[in-house]
């Protein structure tokens, strides 16, 4: 831990873009279609900066404003969820949407707290470690409301049971979620598998944790308070999940050093539970303000989304970022999904004994600067600002996008196909043992196999699906 | 009396083991792996888990913590001491006990309620059991199968320092069905299975009688209560 110096990257070996040098040089071609950004929305980041993004902020942008971290298209559906809740609904609801996790009360001074994320481009092209760490993903927003996390559960969807492939997809993920969970000491309590060749090459791995807390020990993630430390702590960061960021380095920067890295990240369930016990013992103790995991988009993800949460100002020096590799570039150390880390607010009068807690449990450890209350989000390096912008933006209010939809009208037929249709041994006459939920929109009890027997539906009954094809 | 139960980087059932000292009438002292004090306790476990992820090999890591130097001196003088699955691994890195362990046999994790005789309960955590008593008690491991040159094995098999057998089912391939070991004093027992999951009604393996009513592992725990009355004065 005191090698600091060392193992962060040595000064001199890359010149990231500064917010000056992008105010001078407003050609500058960037690589924004590479990086997954439209050209409006390039155009629209430098109208919320008034100048081109550095390289750096490109980075955050990017990613940030990706479908997997902004849902941009589905946004408009998923917000339905919260617009439809109704009181009732929401009687025993302590966290709703847009926290690291939901938490419902469950009587007598304790909650349950859920969350459940799907991992699935990662685990068809590495299936361990994708499912893996999707584990681990979930496992540490449990953590982070201060919850202990007792339970896994899997929902999965392989392609055509009999496909070549298929065997190495299932035998990867069922594995990998088996190990990752086992060696944090969570059983898998539950789950389903469906097979069939729909999800080839596009398998769903839906991964769910659970997590216990009692009311009083409830956290949200969020950066309040001028002055309190902004503190990484875990695993060191690496070169994982930055497939993008390479591109923006060999644009931008002489080549030299490894380009091509890793897209998917590698867990180290170890790590993870060492941290969980680390941050339970820094809620117990009441060390921390806030602590929020890395995941997708890490740092550019965590310091914007707990800046925008709290009092909306951080400044950030990214060359204190302990790293694995010490060839990475700045815009890399942005945007690395290295697994198990942590961030957390820390008020300056605390942080020793944090730092305390932190070393018992041999997890490493670095003060990356504090809230402030500029409303701005700064970002340097080795002293030079390579990040300037209002996290709201970056974080909160990507771009919405309304994208053509069409009615798919052969799911009526496949829908209407059931097993009702199929001769069977049943008594004609006793349609009330058909208890599927469906039979309230069915025109008659008729004779199974009837041509009648199902009702074709308009897409606003669309709700009631037959068993044999919900998915 | 106040039992120790050792917690380190990884270690996942140090919580359930204290709880199992609580429920036979003992007071549990949550120990920790880097400290070097070992607070008077008058008997000690080793939790199940994944202690430093298994890295290396299971235990080993471990069986180096700086409080093992006085585990290991309390051991030597009489104090009990029981590894339960990491426990166990450690205990034998730490060689507090013979033979070894390796990935099970057939390289899968496995967990089940498993079937075990009680083959020396004349040990600090056995003497509440009849000999030859079975029980049943819980069984998780991927690295669980007990192993040991032919010497030792005829050794511990005629000194009766084999202090459970599996029953039914060998479930990792352990020589000679070997399922739990004692040193030659009968202080120091280590076993694969894991008695403090079966010690509250309701959570415990099902019996004939009830499910998850089984509390076979109870008797660990009483059995050292019993023992330690023997025991004249706590170490240090």
């Amino acid at each position: 831990m005191t090698t600091e110096t060392e193992l962060t990257q040595a000064p001199g070996t890359h010149v990231p873009d500064t917010v000056a040098n992008a105010a001078a040089t407003p050609d500058r071609e960037q690589p924004y279609a590479a990086l997954g950004l439209k050209e409006d929305e390039y155009l629209s980041i430098r109208e919320i900066l008034g100048r081109r993004p550095t390289s750096g902020e490109l980075a955050m942008y990017s990613v940030m404003w990706s479908e997997h971290c902004s849902y941009k298209s589905s946004k408009m559906y998923l917000r339905q969820f919260g617009e439809k809740v109704s009181p009732t609904m929401k009687k025993n609801l302590m966290v709703g949407m847009g926290e690291n996790a939901g938490v419902v009360d469950v009587g007598g001074g304790w909650a349950v707290t859920f969350k459940g994320e799907s991992h699935n481009h990662p685990s068809y092209i590495e299936p361990f470690q994708g499912a893996a760490t999707g584990v681990g993903g979930i496992v540490r927003d449990i953590i982070s409301m201060g919850a202990r996390p007792v339970a896994v559960m899997d929902q999965l969807r392989f392609g055509d049971i009999d496909a070549d492939d298929t065997r190495r997809v299932v035998d990867g993920v069922v594995s990998g979620i088996s190990f990752y969970a086992n060696c944090l000491g969570l059983p898998n309590i539950g789950g389903e598998t469906v097979f069939d060749k729909v999800y080839q090459g596009n398998p769903l791995v839906n991964v769910l944790s659970v997590g216990v807390l009692r009311h009083e020990d409830l956290h949200l993630a969020n950066a309040k308070g001028a002055g309190n430390k902004v503190v990484l702590f875990g695993a060191r960061t690496g070169g994982d999940g930055i497939g993008g960021a390479s591109i923006l380095a060999s644009d931008t920067f002489s080549a030299g050093g490894p380009t091509k890295r890793p897209s998917v990240q590698v867990g180290d369930p170890f790590a993870e539970k060492v941290l969980i016990e680390c941050c339970l013992e820094l809620f117990r103790d009441e060390l921390v303000e806030g602590i929020q995991d890395l995941g997708a988009a890490g740092i550019s993800c965590a310091t914007s989304e707990l800046a925008s949460n709290g009092d909306g100002g951080m400044f950030i020096e990214l060359d204190k970022v302990l790293l694995r590799d010490p060839t990475l570039t700045a815009e890399e150390i942005l945007m690395s999904e290295s697994q198990e880390r942590m961030m957390a607010v820390v008020h300056p009068s605390k942080l020793d004994a944090f730092l305390a807690v932190v070393d018992k449990w041999d997890v490493e450890t670095s003060v990356l600067g504090e809230v402030t209350d500029t409303g701005r989000l700064v970002i340097n390096w080795h002293g030079e600002e390579i990040v300037n912008v209002e996290p709201r933006t970056v974080a909160v209010d990507g771009p919405v996008y309304e994208r053509p939809v069409a009615y798919p009208t052969w799911i009526d037929e496949l829908q209407a196909d059931t097993a009702r249709g199929l001769p069977g041994p049943r008594p004609a006459t006793s349609s009330g043992r058909s208890s599927s939920r469906c039979s309230a929109h069915r025109t008659s009890p008729t004779r199974a196999g009837s041509p009648t027997s199902t009702t074709r539906m308009s897409s606003a009954t669309r709700p009631c699906r037959s068993p044999t094809t919900a998915a | 009396m106040r039992i120790g139960v050792v917690t380190f980087p990884g270690s996942l059932d140090d919580r359930d083991a204290q709880r199992a000292v609580r429920l036979a009438g003992a007071t549990p002292v949550a120990l920790w792996h880097g400290s070097h004090d070992l607070e008077g306790v008058e008997a000690i476990i080793l939790p199940g888990g994944f202690s430093y992820g298994d890295y290396l090999r299971a235990g080993a890591i471990a069986s180096l913590s700086p409080i093992m130097t006085e585990v290991v001196d309390a051991a030597n003088k009489g104090v009990p001491v029981l590894g339960i699955c990491n426990g166990f691994q450690m205990l034998a890195e730490a060689r507090l006990i013979p033979g070894a362990h390796t990935r099970n046999a057939h390289q899968q994790f496995i967990r089940r309620d498993q079937r075990l005789r009680v083959e020396n309960a004349a040990t600090d955590w056995t003497n509440g059991f009849e000999q030859g008593q079975e029980i049943t008690i819980p069984l998780k491991n991927a690295d669980g199968r007990f192993i040991a040159d032919d010497e030792t094995i005829k050794r511990i098999e005629g000194q009766g320092q084999v202090a459970f057998r599996y029953v039914g089912v060998n479930p990792n391939g352990s020589f000679d069905d070997i399922a739990g070991v004692s040193n030659e004093r009968g202080n120091v027992v280590g076993l694969m299975p894991h008695p403090e999951h079966a010690t509250e009604p309701g959570f415990g393996p099902d019996t004939p009688a009830a499910m998850s009513s089984g509390v076979d592992g109870l008797t660990f725990f009483t059995s050292v209560i019993a023992a330690s009355l023997k025991i004249e004065a706590p170490v240090k």
